[in-house]
């Protein structure tokens, strides 16, 4: 009986993470000194199910801390940052993080980080499932 | 006909300026003196402006997002400038921090890190509130959060300075690297122009 409800539980976490279905691709980090204390990751983003779905947490493999950011240019040039608590994506809706907008800010690293390296995200979404993607450490969105 | 001309051509022009998004001042600002230097004991001070062609970009090393991205952008914007001036002319890039506090010891090495021959440096507060005002900048430190951690704001523009010393220009990112680089041939050019007459 016991297998029988671990096996339906699967069956229906399964069922659940593909209706939750955003996809997270081209995920890369922005290159900076080895040392920095702070990076931004970015990634593009579509749910391509036919329900909302929010981005309620993420993570990084080898910081301590990851946070939803955005950057905003106020109308006398001044940057401002500030966090995102949720995301929220409309059924078949995607978005696209750069440099200058919204962010995975990464902070206090294990140990420093080189470029080329790939380092895993994981996005928590509002129907608890978890989103995996691999970020390379690259000076630009389509750069090496 | 004519007038419709010139108003595609305004249009146009238009459009290009707010790519480069670079502004040229109605009159050139003189700079006060100042002193930043790093730990790897290169120094910036008023007198490093005198007979070359100098961006100053004010931030901090923590600044994930906004910094980088400018410090990677100017780095391409200067490598297609040199294509177009004479190499004495290629402006150099200094990173001004505003957080000396945890800054000063891996600021240089942080500009350099985007180019070899871009100087990071920082210094006393007196100092940085004097070239922040100075270039009509702006930064202010934020409260820390539980973890001890603070951000920083700052202006994401960058100041261009002339060889005699005063603030002629500003630019604001993205740097489109030829339009940049095309903003920066033509100010030079006026530069001597006006030197000249």
């Amino acid at each position: 009986m016991k297998q029988i409800t671990a096996l339906a539980l699967a069956a229906f976490l399964a069922t659940s993470a593909h209706a939750g279905d955003i996809a997270a691709t081209s995920a890369w980090i922005a290159d900076a000194p080895p040392s920095a204390m702070t990076r931004a990751a970015y990634l593009t983003l579509e749910n391509e199910s036919d329900t909302p779905i929010g981005i309620v947490a993420v993570s990084a493999e080898g910081f301590g801390m990851a946070h939803l950011h955005e950057s905003k240019m106020k109308e006398d040039g001044v940057m401002m940052m500030h966090a995102v608590h949720q995301l929220e994506l409309a059924p078949g809706t995607g978005l696209q993080m750069e440099p200058g907008g919204l962010h995975i800010m990464l902070m206090h690293p294990e140990k420093p980080v080189a470029k080329g390296e790939s380092i895993k995200l994981t996005l928590t979404l509002s129907d608890n499932t978890l989103v995996e993607v691999d970020a390379t450490v690259q000076a630009g969105p389509g750069e090496s | 006909m004519i007038r419709s001309l010139a108003a595609a051509f305004f249009l146009s022009a238009t459009a290009a300026m707010a790519q480069v998004q670079g502004v040229e001042l109605d009159a050139p600002v003189e700079l006060p003196a100042f002193m930043f230097s790093n730990t790897d004991g290169q120094t910036f001070t008023e007198a490093s402006l005198d007979g070359q062609w100098t961006i100053v970009m004010f931030g901090f090393n923590s600044c994930p997002d906004v910094c980088p991205f400018t410090l990677a952008n100017l780095e391409q914007a200067i490598s297609e400038t040199a294509l177009r001036v004479r190499p004495d002319n290629v402006p150099k890039v200094v990173f001004v921090s505003v957080d000396p506090a945890r800054d000063g010891e891996v600021v240089g090495e942080y500009a350099a890190y985007f180019h070899p021959e871009f100087i990071g440096v920082t210094g006393e507060r007196e100092m940085i509130d004097r070239l922040v005002e100075a270039t009509d900048s702006f930064y202010r430190l934020l409260k820390p959060d539980h973890t001890g951690f603070y951000d920083v704001q700052h202006s994401s523009a960058v100041s261009v300075i002339s060889p005699d010393g005063a603030l002629r220009a500003k630019l604001q990112p993205p740097f489109d690297p030829g339009m940049t680089a095309e903003f920066l041939a033509r100010l030079q050019i006026k530069y001597r122009r006006e030197a000249t007459n």
